[in-house]
């Protein structure tokens, strides 16, 4: 039931964030209508960055307190943060295209977001190559807290190596910032993503609960 | 120290009756070095702009290679279950795995590394020191974080697949540090040098350290 007022919420949110972005946000005076991507585009990199956050708290969770509804967080969170972040890539590939003219370049941040990806699909695909409950959640959480670490230094890495994507427009340095009006259409869309998260997760929680319980019944069956 | 040691010794008997784990390392690292000339077939200036790129992917293919075994020996002969009954700590176990992982790569790389140089023509001169001391502190990091993720996929099905996707995609930054360090002994500007290092020790250290407090969630039964 509480989910289905998140549901709504998030639909909602989703409507407003539409309207925030299509009607209300003023044009980018030099990259135009395509600039109107931003919205979705950090808002989804956000979320993804959230989504492993709470991948990596949950580990830790799992660890100290061996309860398996931490790793089933865990996991699932982790399932949506690889949506989100491919939201993030796929819009960003659609931007630089007309922006830059390149589907893609090297660059520091698009390395990373890539690479991000690339670890937490490990993450989801070493679950699926262990059978036994316990060991999977225990082996899964310390490899999540790991990918987790590895982010900071790898945006050094990446950082030094080189960089094209433009510095952060968001607490960026001199010449950054926004127009107030896209300001509140980001954190329109934003907030409109964090409740659609949030749905996400209840439902996929869900829908784990109840495999659970199947797999428990199956067994019961075989059993006997 | 006597415990560690006797793990340390206990690989490296393994090794020797085996002789496994250094050969295909040592086989595949140079397998990489005659395909890449292949492909790309560098001469002159290009190949000192290549070569560095070229000696990390060697000695990372190389490294998981070596690395896939490590544990899973333990694992299948159901000797960690022994080692896990003996009293030494989890943290020893895993400190004593890096060694001998570790020293392993080493004998290796000590292989591949002049044969490396020796095929492309490389001139490092006085820099060679330099060089040994990227390869020496890369493989270090690449023995911490390859212990513990060679614990993990020793757990699951098709091990020999898992590892590398988790092994690459985690030592990258290393990786990166290592290739950019290596570029920059092989050019004239030598600018950026030591934060490039910096960053390959931090990586050892952070890696290290962390690995060596969750070690025991992993081998535990």
């Amino acid at each position: 039931m509480a989910n289905r007022t998140i549901g709504v919420a998030s639909l909602l949110g989703m409507l407003t964030a539409l309207w925030a972005v299509f009607v209300y946000a003023p044009t980018e005076a030099t990259m135009g209508i395509v600039q109107r991507i931003f919205y979705f585009h950090v808002s989804a990199a956000l979320m993804g960055f959230f989504a492993f956050f709470v991948v990596f708290v949950s580990s830790i969770a799992f660890l100290l307190k061996r309860d398996l509804a931490w790793d089933r967080i865990a996991r699932c969170s982790a399932e949506i943060g690889v949506l989100f972040a491919s939201i993030n890539l796929a819009t960003g590939i659609l931007w630089a295209k007309p922006i830059w003219g390149i589907w893609w370049t090297w660059d520091a941040r698009l390395t990373l977001q890539l690479l991000l990806w690339i670890l937490f699909v490990s993450y989801i695909m070493l679950g699926a190559y262990i059978a036994e409950p316990m060991k999977r959640a225990a082996l899964q959480a310390v490899f999540g807290i790991l990918a987790f670490i590895d982010v900071p230094i790898n945006f050094m890495a990446i950082r030094w190596w080189r960089t094209q994507h433009p510095s952060p427009v968001i607490l960026g340095g001199e010449g950054s910032g926004l127009d107030i009006d896209m300001y509140i259409a980001l954190i329109i869309t934003m907030a409109a993503f964090m409740l659609l998260y949030t749905y996400l997760l209840g439902h996929r929680l869900a829908v784990e609960r109840t495999q659970e319980e199947v797999e428990y019944f199956e067994q019961l069956v075989h059993s006997q | 120290m006597r415990p560690l040691a006797a793990l340390i010794l206990k690989d490296i008997a393994v090794e020797m009756r085996r002789r496994e784990s250094v050969i295909s390392m040592m086989m595949f690292g140079l397998l990489v070095t005659v395909i890449f000339s292949f492909a790309f077939e560098p001469s002159g200036a290009e190949r000192d702009l290549i070569a560095p790129g070229m000696l990390w992917v060697a000695l990372t293919f190389a490294g998981v290679i070596g690395l896939n075994r490590s544990l899973a020996i333990d694992l299948d002969n159901d000797c960690l279950q022994g080692l896990l009954l003996a009293p030494v700590s989890r943290g020893s176990l895993y400190v004593g795995k890096v060694a001998s992982n570790f020293l392993f790569m080493l004998i290796a790389e000590l292989v591949i590394v002049p044969l490396f140089i020796i095929f492309n023509d490389l001139r490092l001169g006085g820099d060679l020191l330099w060089l040994i001391l990227i390869v020496v502190l890369g493989t270090f990091g690449f023995a911490a974080v390859g212990t513990i993720l060679s614990a993990i996929s020793a757990n699951t099905r098709m091990r020999e697949v898992m590892l590398p996707m988790l092994q690459i995609p985690l030592t990258l930054p290393m990786i990166i540090a290592a290739v950019a360090a290596t570029s920059l002994i092989l050019g004239e500007d030598k600018e950026g040098f030591g934060s490039w290092m910096n960053l390959i020790i931090g990586f050892d250290i952070i890696f290290l350290i962390v690995s060596y407090l969750v070690f025991e969630y992993v081998v535990e039964e």
